[in-house]
């Protein structure tokens, strides 16, 4: 558990990062083709958390409500203490969460202190009821990505059983 | 032993209770300390939840939120005020009438007396003081009018407060709700950050189409009562339907309640007639059928997972304690709780800390 206080949480300025994650975004395929304008709307609304070393982001099958930005610091993706990946600055993880509510598929744990931004499902569903065509496009990059990993994964499986 | 202990207190039910009865002792101190102003607050709530998708209508044609929030209540204002310009002489003519009727309430109730114990006498060869029975319950009517004119006066009193609170409260709702509702979660404890956002997430669709459904069940009824008393030619139509729209939410004992304002309302007419009655009970009966065959299926079907004996305790004790106001609400409160309740034991299911095996 973060030992920040609340008051610190509830008064915590918002515009710094929500410019650096901005920027951020826009590099980000899920964001591609989206306005800047509304990519602004929309990160104003996320929400940004601290995370210590060693603390855990989110557990293998917990059910998860939306993506997460990273903004600083480093984590490591894992199943079963197996290290698949270590996520930095402008990643994006758990961008399955935004489509639907299925049960996290890895362990996401804090190398560093982290600053990292929640985009969550219900912020993705008020965008789509406001802002349905660059909404739209979101979700359509976000099928993109998620076809792309399931072709990887395919992949990977016919070269394995190859091998 | 130690294990055990941890085990039941950190049992997904435990936590939830434990949170559950927080929030709970939370909403009470809330109620407690807001008390002079929680009509205004319930009223501005409303008005929030129904100019919201307004708002959101307007800042996806580009309009920024503030100058989006004042367009939708300068809309509001004026609308009311032009109901207010349409439906004052109407009311106020109606109340009038009402009034003059009930001025010769106690000669009537005499003349009925006077029957009665006519009747009496005929038939069984004694008879009672007719004056005295009449004198009897006009002044017991008399009581309930005045109290009843002292509740009413402190509730319009309550309206004219809030009508300079609520369009105030109502524009800062709108504008900045999401702003003070996401620094609120913000508060949460990481490892619940995401539990939070599910169990509010949940449970605020839930309620809302809840009160959706219901807030459609009441207008409907309360809009066919009106029509069929209109055309029945009952006195105070659109009142009447109102009422019955009202009291026929409250579950089980509505649908006897609904029948009673109706055939008052007849029996003080200048000519009341059996037919008039029985076309009073029709408008009624019809409604509640329409209600049960295709608004209570299709509209609020969700609060048909609450057992029959809870509601029926609910609605008993929430009317023992807090009168009418208690008997509407029970059903959306006992349904509130069960889904808040819900949803942090599946909540804590998934996330609570690891439990000793």
């Amino acid at each position: 558990m973060a030992s920040e206080a609340v008051w610190l949480r509830l008064f915590r300025p918002k515009v710094d990062w929500v410019e650096d994650a901005c920027a951020l975004c826009e590099k980000n395929p899920l964001f591609e083709k989206v306005p800047r304008k509304s990519i602004r709307w929309l990160v104003s609304r996320m929400h940004l958390r601290t995370y210590k070393a060693g603390e855990s982001i989110f557990s293998m099958g917990n059910a998860g409500a939306g993506a997460v930005l990273m903004l600083a610091g480093e984590v490591s993706v894992s199943v079963k203490d197996v290290e698949l990946d270590r996520m930095r600055r402008g990643d994006l993880f758990g961008e399955v969460a935004l489509a639907t509510e299925l049960p996290r598929t890895a362990e996401v744990v804090a190398i560093r202190d982290c600053e990292l931004v929640f985009f969550l499902r219900s912020d993705l569903k008020e965008w789509l009821a406001i802002m349905p065509k660059e909404a739209a496009r979101l979700l359509q990059n976000l099928s993109k990505m998620l076809a792309q990993r399931l072709m990887d994964k395919n992949k990977m499986i016919t070269q394995q059983e190859n091998q | 032993m130690r294990n055990l202990v941890a085990g039941v207190l950190l049992h997904p039910a435990s936590l939830a209770a434990a949170v559950f009865g927080v929030g709970l002792l939370a909403v009470w101190v809330f109620i407690s300390v807001a008390s002079p102003i929680l009509f205004t607050l319930v009223l501005s709530a409303t008005f929030y939840a129904a100019l919201s998708p307004t708002v959101d209508n307007l800042v996806r044609r580009d309009f920024e939120q503030s100058t989006a929030v004042a367009i939708a209540m300068v809309m509001v204002i004026i609308m009311m005020l032009a109901l207010t310009a349409l439906l004052y002489p109407v009311i106020s003519q109606q109340f009038e009438q009402f009034s003059q009727r009930a001025a010769h309430l106690d000669e009537r109730i005499l003349q009925l007396a006077v029957q009665v114990e006519a009747w009496v006498r005929g038939h069984l060869g004694s008879g009672f003081d007719a004056a005295q029975v009449a004198n009897t319950a006009v002044a017991s009517l008399n009581d309930k009018a005045n109290a009843m004119s002292s509740s009413v006066g402190s509730y319009f009193n309550d309206v004219a407060f809030s009508l300079l609170l609520v369009p105030l409260i109502t524009f800062f709702l709108l504008k900045d709700f999401r702003m003070l509702r996401n620094s609120l979660m913000q508060s949460l404890p990481n490892r619940y950050f995401e539990l939070g956002w599910l169990v509010y997430n949940v449970a605020t669709s839930q309620l809302l189409s809840y009160v959706r459904g219901v807030s459609i069940q009441a207008i409907s009824m309360s809009l066919i009562c009106t029509v069929g008393f209109w055309l029945a030619g009952i006195d105070y139509a659109p009142v009447l339907g109102i009422l019955v729209g009202l009291l026929n939410l409250i579950p089980f004992f509505g649908i006897s309640l609904a029948k009673i304002p109706p055939v008052v309302v007849v029996l003080l007419s200048n000519q009341p007639d059996f037919l008039s009655v029985v076309l009073a009970l029709a408008v009624v009966f019809v409604a509640q059928t329409v209600d049960n065959i295709y608004l209570m299926p299709r509209v609020v079907a969700r609060s048909a997972s609450l057992h029959p004996l809870t509601v029926m305790l609910g609605v008993m004790l929430a009317g023992y304690y807090y009168g009418f106001i208690g008997l509407i609400l029970a059903v959306p409160v006992i349904f509130s709780m069960k889904v808040i309740y819900g949803e942090l034991f599946r909540g804590f299911r998934h996330f609570g800390p690891k439990r000793a095996v």
